[in-house]
């Protein structure tokens, strides 16, 4: 690694970049936003067309956990903004996971807690967060009133927390942080249960 | 025995950081490095960094 860098293509609208695992070769994946392509950066250099959709793939990710079979999954939304997320093959082909309007970016719970369960989380342009289970039902996990507010960007950070990009008017954005904490009955029912398992496990 | 708790849990929302979007182009993606900092892309290229 010398820092140093060149240009491997061109591109109109590259939207999501990826390193893929070993089922897919642990190769490059990119999105070629306009033309409706997932595209893979080969070994020797050249770049092929892994899959090819009807709309405009947005957001990808990877399943590390095998919760969700260990597959990529990519968000298409088409003109009408109809969204879906399909699911893709080590092999190309691609089939519908989950159907919701207006889906943006994806992303699996990579905090090394597993603060949100280990889920796939999506984000829509009417300020709406939802959760994607592993049979593909989407289940609304935080949303605002604001829905002229749109949400463009969902990524984990280190500290076990969700973070978004709210675009606002005037070229303003906020990032916005997202925790789930334990309310305060539950965490005081696991400590009490902790001391009675103590209590029996010491007597 | 086994024991079953059903966590009840509450999402808390916080401003991490506000700042202008370059040349108003629309953020595309964002993602942290190991350090904790976050980067975003934005539409004609631009990136911003927040330590």
């Amino acid at each position: 690694m010398n820092g140093q860098a060149a240009v491997i293509g061109r591109y109109r609208n590259l939207q999501g970049i990826f390193y893929a695992g070993e089922e897919y070769d642990s190769l490059l994946f990119f999105n070629d936003a306009d033309l409706g392509r997932l595209c893979k950066r080969c070994l020797d250099g050249t770049t092929t067309i892994f899959s090819s959709f009807s709309g405009k793939p947005i957001g990808i990710t990877l399943d590390k956990s095998g919760l969700y079979g260990g597959r990529l999954y990519m968000s298409v939304t088409d003109p009408q903004e109809n969204s879906s997320v399909f699911v893709v093959n080590p092999d190309g082909t691609a089939s519908v996971f989950c159907s919701m309007t207006w889906i943006l970016d994806l992303e699996f719970d990579t905090t090394s807690a597993g603060a949100f369960g280990g889920f796939l989380y999506g984000c829509r342009s009417s300020w709406a967060i939802g959760r994607i289970s592993p049979e593909g039902l989407w289940t609304r996990f935080a949303f605002s009133g604001s829905a002229d507010e749109a949400i463009k960007c969902l990524t984990f950070g280190p500290d076990n927390s969700m973070y978004v990009i709210e675009e606002l008017a005037a070229n303003r954005a906020v990032v916005l942080k997202i925790s789930v904490v334990p309310e305060p009955t539950t965490f005081f029912l696991m400590v009490l249960g902790g001391l009675v398992l103590r209590k029996r496990a010491a007597g | 025995m086994v024991w079953f708790l059903k966590v009840r849990s509450t999402i808390i929302v916080q401003t991490y950081a506000q700042y202008s979007r370059p040349d108003g182009g629309q953020a595309k993606y964002a993602e942290f490095d190991s350090f904790g900092n976050l980067y975003i892309t934005h539409d004609g290229g631009r990136w911003l960094g927040l330590g």
